[in-house]
């Protein structure tokens, strides 16, 4: 492979500690982020004469990305009844998702949702009569949210004068109706399985 | 080398993927290419916007036979070195260069 580093790679970089430039090795390595967390498997260089990590892979800066972007990320818990959380899992497979891979079909509801623009707020109101909604919720679920979705879905609760929890279980009950397709065709395309399949 | 030459050859090397960044404490915060808050296609779209008198070229401090490249658009500070045919990229917001 040429557009990315190999463990055991060789490269020439400035070391602090022995002055100038030094030959070090690739390895993949933990990398401890200025806020204490650590992130794993970081592919930086290390001088081979006195050990300490002298550079890092550009292929690497996706886990730092992701790693600080979950800092900034908005979690909230929802209770669902069982079903609710069935019918998820029953999406994931169906698009030849993992079953668990719940984060994937926010991802999806939440892009949905969004796109919809204020048609939602109706669109969430007419599913008031839902007898799922009625459903004993047994089970928590975690949500994780980028600030910029979760400052606009807040706007989406604040319309629909609805808390986090309502709206989600109300959006999964028009992921079964009016939404189903669009949904379907969100979580596609983390499958990759091309559409009209 | 000429600032024209600079140029050219910093943004190819970052649409080509070639840049490596060198450890230093907190980097991920100073360092908007490595925490990726900047992408590599807009630190070379910001450096091809640069002009000469935004540019400057001086040895490393500790190797003289390397030159630093500095290129100081309006709110950045990017500084580039060549070793070997690797590129050490840093992009920095301006007043935190450190």
């Amino acid at each position: 492979m040429r557009s990315i580093v190999l463990e055991g790679d060789k490269v020439e970089a400035p070391c602090e500690k022995c002055g100038g430039f030094v030959p070090a090795t690739w390895r993949y390595l933990p990398y401890r982020l200025a806020d204490g967390r650590v992130v794993d498997d970081v592919m930086q260089a290390q001088c081979d004469t006195c050990g300490q990590v002298v550079a890092a892979a550009d292929q690497s800066a996706h886990l730092i990305k992701q790693a600080l972007d979950d800092r900034s990320a908005h979690r909230t818990k929802v209770r669902l009844p069982q079903e609710m959380l069935d019918f998820v899992s029953l999406q994931l497979s169906q698009t030849g998702l993992d079953a668990t891979a719940y984060e994937h079909f926010w991802h999806a509801l939440f892009r949905v949702c969004l796109d919809q623009g204020p048609d939602i707020i109706a669109g969430l109101i007419k599913t008031a009569e839902d007898p799922a909604l009625d459903a004993p919720r047994r089970v928590t679920v975690n949500l994780s949210m980028g600030q910029h979705v979760d400052a606009l879905f807040q706007h989406v609760c604040k319309l629909a004068k609805m808390d986090t929890s309502k709206v989600i279980r109300r959006l999964i009950v028009l992921a079964d109706g009016e939404l189903h397709d669009k949904i379907v065709l969100a979580l596609r395309q983390f499958a990759l399985v091309p559409a009209g399949r | 080398m000429s600032f024209t030459d600079a140029r050219r050859k910093v943004v190819e090397a970052l649409r080509n993927g070639n840049v490596f960044h060198v450890a230093r404490k907190d980097m991920e915060e100073k360092n908007w290419l490595w925490a990726r808050r900047i992408s590599r296609e807009e630190a070379a779209a910001i450096i091809e916007g640069t002009r000469g008198t935004q540019f400057s070229c001086s040895p490393y401090h500790q190797d003289p036979s390397v030159e630093v490249l500095v290129f100081r658009p309006s709110d950045s500070h990017i500084k580039c070195y060549l070793r070997n045919g690797v590129w050490f990229i840093s992009f920095h917001k301006a007043g935190d260069e450190s």
